[in-house]
């Protein structure tokens, strides 16, 4: 039992850390086509679909660094007022407070997922390139789900960050 | 219930989220949507925030964000900060205190090229600090004046405050960079004042440092150069309208990783750690703003922000008080939660009053940074000084506070002369129209 759930934290920890990869190489990839757009238009050549291409990569680069950010505790909390509590009491507030974040977290990914769905139905695409979106909620959905993933780790776990930044 | 009634109560139900620790863009996401549920329906509520979300991760204009930080991290690793404080110490470390008025100097300069306070202080604190040492300098002094003068990057442009509040209140987000140029050079100069005064009254807090030549002085202005490149690529070519600030940042990042490989610093280490930097911060704001984003909207729906505007409007109170009042409550908030998390959570509460009141919404904008600039070096809740306590971790924390109190006072004679004076924040904006 104990090396199937320690099967399983590795795993979780290597699909943060890929989809860490994956944001740290878009932040480049925007950059680059920023640059481009910017460099080709002084010759009246920018790229076709420059801003549909940065509103995807954008979206690609925050949601996947968002397990990251979570499992290294990177979001900013006011711990003023929680540290006046005993050990128990913290460790009850944590509780709670990471449990609504798991179920907020679930029912987010539930209501992408129908929202890819809503717009793989419209055939809705993006305004220059036509390029499809419905895919992007699927990812953000799948993204959530992890994200839920990382913070049931915290609370089976909760003195330590899931990943040492 | 009333609708106002629930807006109250949800403010009430997110600051006890708060402060039992939850963070700050779950707690605004979490208790917009449980508003929004109960003041429409649940179904629209979950439609509100599919969309809240899907827009503000895939939004073109907050790409910004990232990169903008991208450059101040790459900078920050390239080592560029140490070249700042050499050219600013051998032109100013002759005077009393003169390391600690370089450090700000440095702080100053350093904050035109990185768009984040504590990101200032931490660059700054490993450069500076083990010289001050060497130097004999009061570490009272020589912390705060790390701390305070990293606040600096908040104000001064390319600012993250400044994005968010110009997306926040569809501001422009060149006008409120060029608004914070003055602010920023006057608190600069009333820090260094702040660092002379004291080391002239008392000469051992800041020993007079060694004489450097002509040649040498004008030598270490290369070190400068790159910055001041950097800095007008990407403020210039905003405000000759040949960039959009996307584009701007764009330009900025690879700006400064170009100067990096230039100098021999651009290792993939360096730009690891830099990237994996960039996008903890960037998500972390990124997230803020989804929520608030729910948080507003629900908000809206409950009119309790033009409530407020109007009940504020409507007092028997000239408006320069309410304003007082205001600030007042950032400078209570201010000491309690991060300043960028206040003035998201706050706006939209605020924006309104303001707007009822006739003030202008830029002016507003670099008040509220300064303001909030008191918070990051004033306890209980300082980032800055948490930040050079993390670096320096044999200094005391009430040292650092203590060593920041100078620079707080001078942040309140700031506020106060932009009250005053609000054309020191206006007049370049006003320029540039």
């Amino acid at each position: 039992m104990n090396y199937i759930f320690n099967l399983y934290t590795r795993c979780l920890k290597a699909v943060v850390m890929f989809l860490g990869t994956v944001s740290a190489c878009c932040i480049l990839a925007m950059v680059a086509i920023v640059v481009i757009d910017v460099v080709l238009r002084i010759f009246r050549m920018p790229v076709k679909g420059a801003y549909d291409l940065v509103g995807i990569v954008g979206a690609i680069t925050i949601a996947s660094a968002l397990p990251y950010t979570t499992a290294i505790k990177g979001h900013i909390a006011i711990e003023y007022f929680f540290q006046k509590f005993n050990r128990f009491g913290r460790l009850m507030v944590d509780s709670v407070m990471r449990l609504m974040s798991i179920i907020f977290f679930f029912g987010a990914a539930w209501q992408f997922f129908c929202y890819g769905n809503s717009l793989k139905s419209s055939g809705l695409g993006t305004p220059t390139l036509q390029v499809p979106l419905f895919w992007l909620p699927w990812l953000l959905a799948i993204i959530f789900i992890v994200v839920a993933l990382v913070i049931v780790q915290h609370l089976i776990d909760p003195n330590k960050e899931f990943i040492k930044p | 219930m009333t609708p106002l009634e629930i807006g109250l109560i949800g403010c009430l139900a997110m600051i006890a989220l708060l402060a039992l620790s939850m963070p700050v863009a779950f707690a605004m996401a979490i208790v917009g949507f449980v508003g929004f549920a109960v003041l429409v329906t649940p179904k629209a509520a979950l439609s509100m925030i599919t969309v809240d979300l899907y827009d503000t991760f895939s939004s073109n204009s907050l790409t910004v964000i990232p990169m903008f930080i991208l450059m101040g991290q790459v900078s920050f690793h390239a080592g560029i900060s140490s070249r700042l404080f050499d050219a600013a110490y051998k032109w100013l470390g002759r005077l009393p205190g003169g390391m600690a008025i370089a450090t700000v100097g440095a702080c100053t300069a350093f904050g035109a090229i990185c768009g984040s306070g504590p990101a200032t202080a931490a660059t700054m604190a490993s450069v500076v600090l083990p010289e001050m040492k060497k130097y004999k300098y009061d570490m009272a002094i020589a912390t705060g004046a790390v701390a305070s003068g990293g606040s600096l990057g908040m104000l001064i442009p390319p600012s993250v405050v400044f994005i968010v509040y110009a997306l926040l209140t569809e501001q422009s987000i060149g006008e409120l960079f060029i608004a914070g140029i003055l602010p920023g050079i006057m608190i600069a100069a009333l820090f260094s004042l702040a660092i002379y005064i004291n080391c002239v009254r008392h000469p051992e807090y800041g020993p007079v440092g060694q004489i450097f030549s002509l040649k040498e002085k004008i030598h270490s202005l290369l070190g400068v150069s790159e910055t001041l490149v950097l800095f007008l690529l990407v403020i210039g070519g905003m405000f000759s309208g040949f960039f959009t600030p996307t584009e701007a940042a764009a330009i900025g990042a690879a700006g400064s990783i170009t100067i990096a490989a230039a100098r021999g610093k651009c290792s993939i280490k360096m730009l690891k750690r830099s990237l994996f930097e960039t996008l903890r911060t960037s998500c972390m704001v990124m997230l803020i703003v989804a929520g608030a984003t729910v948080f507003g909207h629900f908000l809206a729906i409950s009119q309790l922000p033009s409530w407020l505007a109007e009940y504020l409007a409507s007092l028997p109170l000239p408006g320069w008080s309410i304003i007082g009042l205001i600030i007042l409550f950032y400078l209570i908030a201010g000491c309690f939660i991060d300043a960028l998390a206040l003035i998201i959570l706050t706006t939209p509460i605020f924006y309104p009053v303001i707007l009822e009141l006739g003030y202008n919404l830029i002016w507003f904008g670099v008040i509220l940074v300064v303001v909030t600039q008191m918070g990051v070096i004033s306890p209980p809740v300082g980032v800055n000084v948490y930040v050079v306590s993390g670096i320096e971790r044999d200094i005391p924390l009430q040292t650092i506070f203590k060593g920041a109190m100078p620079f707080l006072f001078m942040l309140i004679i700031s506020a106060i002369l932009l009250i005053m004076f609000p054309q020191i924040a206006l007049f370049l904006p006003g320029m540039i129209r």
